[in-house]
């Protein structure tokens, strides 16, 4: 009997426990992915919210109206709401993927992800009786870090009938000043949008990324090859690995012959990233690649980021597979907002920022319901590492394949990518490049989708871009 | 000196249960005037008048007439009366059903109470009993049989009487359990669970196979104080889980991979049929309450298929909010611990056993259907107990509380008449 009581004291705390862990699970769950839940295209509770409130209007960083709520009075008194974007067609289209439109063809936009503020979902109760005795509840005004006459004039620079995307950001705090996906539309046109169009290819398209990632691979080989720098490549234009003798191919088949890293780097030699990838083996490659967040769950605040995976399983790459990911192919997949992520780490001394969209909440009342802070994501390198590869990406505006980015009197450093797609004609041209200047302090990613190298077609586009910029 | 102390706890028992009577009646009050001032009707400001005192009468009046533990039973109340709500909320019909749902409860409870109060030779009940159970868990499969096996179900259908005789055995089961292993017959035991086991996997219920399981294993456990022979138990059961894994991929583990691909990812098979739809919308209920709720008739949980069986908690989550809905969870467990209290105290290790299985019991079904619900273990579709619709689940959840009632009321009876003999004998002194 004493022996039964004594389990049956033990079984019965164990129950009790066991029966409070899903609410604990519960609680974990709603602070990391609350907000992605509520904001789901499947949530119907907020549909039939917006009936009710006249949503706060979205403004970009220097105040201009990005989306705004008209409201006019039905004939028996109740209002009815229609939501209006901005006034220049060219603005409304820049900022679409990232303000979002009234019918959710966009996913996770500003508009639905921040429908918290937008429909006033943080409102009090004694807010809430202020406002219904003025005869309308009213959402929080939103404004974002988007910089829109920067957006309109991307716009007008990217190649026309390219589908692609553009990101940039401020690298030493993360806020996103322009956030564009190619082909757009009008939010306030009424026709159909296509799939395509409705893609925010910055956040949500997952691509590999070419050469830029032999950034990653680099850091990967000076971190962990001792004599990576003091050695010479040999470069024949291609290397075979594994039993099948598949073969790591240079861009046109061009043989760099004798090279140092560096030059390899500013060449963007494949052989060579081939080469570094399998002396190193799969794990130190995919732990710096992890560094950089790389295979992350990302559940950052202000937007939703597809997640990027280094390959699609986590068994060890080897042979062709491993060579071909080290200068940026296989299975690599990323997002071009997370490439730009991976050049602003390198410019902030090796420090991640997270990516943020939010710069304020404001209540109708003018209470700050949100604001922005920087918050650093990770540490994705050493910052003496940080500095050697800013040195060979300074080197490839000056001397490399990322000539065409150069701007006078600005040191601009970048790395420049041609991705190789099985199913399309042409290659995609990735651009990933920063200003070195701490009063620019701006990281850009370019991709132009199917239509040559990156050099060639994404440089000239960064390139207009920095310049806007600085001014020059 | 020792009557006076006596009396002074007894006081103390009563305000304390006097208490929980009243903050349960003035809650479901305030949610039945909540609802009466968004939509007012007759209806409902009868059911406000009605619940409150319908919680007053039972917890003040049935302790009295079968002597059984107050707090539990003001507990219980709670919970009933928080499904009641939830259910008129959303469906004013349904509410009203689940009253009636309440009484037969009611009286599955106080029948349950005197039998393991009075009741003192088990011995002559066993065989029956056990030939019951076999019996009812067989109903489901020859009526399948009977409709040319179409669908699986554990459900039996007279006309419009609907029943799921694994609810109703619950409480066989507990009785068996209890009995065989305060007799240390720990093999006949296991064979027996086997055997219940064996029913529910081909009745295709596998949230209740894994109560009645887990169940068994915490009794098991309790009896023998050996954790030696849980594991190898629980390793039998994995092994003996893969090899009908490999023997049934394509047929009946294919729906067992089903629930387990939707509680990976429910957002990737949102489309499909049987996919992760249920999860995905209870998740969004969720997130959509928040901390604190929409508050009560705000919110939107009848998206959700099956809101208010399997998923009624998540209307709960929804318009009460994550604080509120880990209050209830609490609530769950005091009714565990305080069940475990009774078994402490009783003299015999039958109703130790008995009000211990009953506990363990109530535990498992919560942590299954709320772990289900939140995302933290794979979807089993078992009702929550007390706020589930339905008058089986309520039936047999009422009874099993009944059994630790009676065992309560079988401790009291017995510390009264030891005292009473003390007091004999004391007089008989001088």
């Amino acid at each position: 009997m004493k022996q039964l009581r004594k389990s049956i004291r033990l079984c019965a705390l164990m129950l009790a426990v066991l029966m409070l862990l899903p609410m604990g699970y519960g609680a974990y769950s709603l602070l990391r992915y609350g907000t992605r839940w509520r904001t789901s295209e499947y949530n119907t509770y907020l549909t039939s919210m917006k009936s009710g409130v006249a949503a706060g209007s979205i403004y970009d960083r220097n105040g201009v109206v990005l989306a705004a709520t008209q409201t006019s009075a039905a004939a028996d008194g109740t209002p009815s709401f229609r939501r209006v974007y901005a006034q220049e067609e060219a603005v409304r289209r820049a900022v679409v993927h990232a303000v979002g439109d009234t019918r959710r063809n966009v996913k996770n936009a500003a508009e639905s992800f921040m429908a918290e503020y937008l429909y006033g979902a943080n409102m009090s109760f004694l807010e809430r009786l202020e406002q219904s005795r003025s005869g309308m509840l009213r959402g929080d005004d939103v404004t974002l870090t988007l910089d829109s006459r920067l957006s309109a004039y991307i716009a007008s620079v990217f190649p026309e009938n390219k589908n692609g995307a553009v990101v940039v950001m401020n690298y030493k705090t993360g806020e996103l000043y322009a956030l564009l996906s190619f082909p757009n539309f009008d939010p306030a046109d009424g026709t159909a949008v296509t799939v395509s169009q409705a893609l925010n290819r910055a956040t949500r398209w997952l691509s590999a990324p070419g050469s830029t990632f032999k950034i990653v691979t680099l850091a990967a080989a000076l971190q962990n090859l001792p004599d990576a720098e003091a050695r010479s490549y040999q470069c024949t234009g291609g290397v075979s690995f594994g039993e099948h003798e598949r073969t790591v191919r240079d861009y046109g088949g061009t043989a760099h012959g004798t090279l140092t890293l560096k030059r390899a780097f500013t060449q963007s030699c494949n052989s060579t990233f081939a080469i570094l990838a399998s002396e190193m083996g799969d794990k130190p490659l995919r732990r710096t690649a992890e560094a950089f967040g790389i295979g992350d769950d990302f559940t950052f605040r202000d937007l939703v980021v597809e997640n990027s995976a280094f390959s699609s399983s986590s068994a060890a790459l080897l042979g062709a597979d491993l060579a071909w990911t080290g200068a940026g192919q296989n299975q690599l997949a990323l997002t071009p907002l997370h490439m730009c992520m991976i050049a602003a780490a390198v410019a902030n001394d090796g420090v991640m920022m997270e990516p943020k969209l939010l710069l304020q909440a404001v209540s109708p009342a003018g209470t700050q319901r949100a604001a922005f802070a920087p918050a650093a994501y990770r540490t994705a390198l050493p910052s003496g590492i940080a500095a050697t590869v800013r040195e060979y990406m300074r080197e490839v505006t000056s001397s490399g394949t990322g000539r065409q980015a150069a701007v006078s009197g600005l040191s601009v450093c970048c790395k420049t990518g041609t991705a190789e797609i099985d199913t399309q004609e042409n290659d995609n041209a990735w651009f990933v490049g920063f200003i070195e200047n701490e009063n620019l302090p701006f990281a850009v990613c370019v991709v132009v989708q199917d239509s040559g190298t990156g050099g060639s077609v994404a440089a000239p586009v960064a390139q207009k871009i920095f310049r806007y910029l600085s001014g020059r | 000196m020792n009557i006076a102390l006596k009396a002074k706890k007894e006081k103390r028992k009563k305000t304390s249960q006097r208490l929980l009577t009243g903050t349960v009646m003035l809650f479901v009050f305030c949610g039945f005037l909540l609802l009466f001032l968004q939509a007012p009707s007759p209806r409902t400001a009868l059911m406000m008048a009605a619940v409150p005192l319908g919680v007053w009468a039972v917890n003040t009046f049935v302790p009295k007439l079968f002597p059984m533990d107050g707090l539990l039973l003001g507990l219980i109340n709670f919970l009933c009366a928080l499904g009641i709500l939830v259910q008129y909320r959303y469906n004013p019909a349904r509410g009203i059903a689940q009253c009636l749902n309440y009484s037969a409860g009611l009286i599955a409870m106080i029948a349950c109470t005197v039998a393991v109060r009075h009741i003192k030779n088990w011995k002559l009940l066993m065989l029956p009993i056990m030939a019951g159970c076999c019996a009812l868990m067989a109903l489901p499969l020859i009526f399948r049989a009977a409709s040319a096996g179409k669908g699986a179900t554990a459900w039996v259908e007279f006309g419009s009487f609907r029943m799921q005789p694994s609810e109703i055995v619950k409480i066989a089961y507990l009785f068996v359990l209890a009995y065989f292993l305060s007799r240390r017959r720990v093999l006949f035991s296991m064979v027996f669970t086997g055997l219940m086991l064996g029913f529910l996997v081909l009745q295709r219920d596998l949230g209740t196979a894994a109560i009645y399981g887990a169940t068994a294993l915490v009794m098991l456990y309790a009896a023998t104080s050996s954790l030696l022979l849980i594991g190898s138990i629980l390793g039998a059961g994995v092994a003996a889980v893969s090899v009908l894994y490999m023997l049934f991929k394509n047929s009946f583990f294919l729906t067992v991979q089903n629930r387990i691909n939707n509680w990976l990812d429910p957002f990737a098979t949102y489309d499909q049929l049987g996919g992760g739809y249920q999860i995905v919308q209870s998740l969004i209920a969720m997130a959509n309450g928040g901390w604190w709720g929409t508050g009560l008739g705000l919110g939107n949980a009848q998206v959700i298929p099956e809101f208010s069986t399997d998923f009624i908690f998540s209307a709960v989550m929804n318009e009460f909010g994550l604080v509120f809905s880990l209050l209830v969870l609490c609530v769950f467990a005091l009714i565990v611990l305080r069940s475990a209290d009774i078994a402490l105290r009783s003299t015999s290790a039958f109703h130790a056993m008995l009000a211990l299985g009953c506990a363990a019991l109530l535990a498992v079904q919560t942590f299954i259907i709320i772990g289900g619900v939140t995302k933290m273990i794979p979807m089993t579709g078992v009702t929550v107990p007390f706020l589930s619709y339905g008058g089986t689940s309520l039936v047999s959840c009422m009874g099993v509380m009944g059994m630790v009632q009676g065992v309560a009321s079988r401790n009291e009876r017995i510390l009264q008449e030891d005292q009473q003999l003390a007091e004999d004998s004391e007089e008989d002194m001088p």
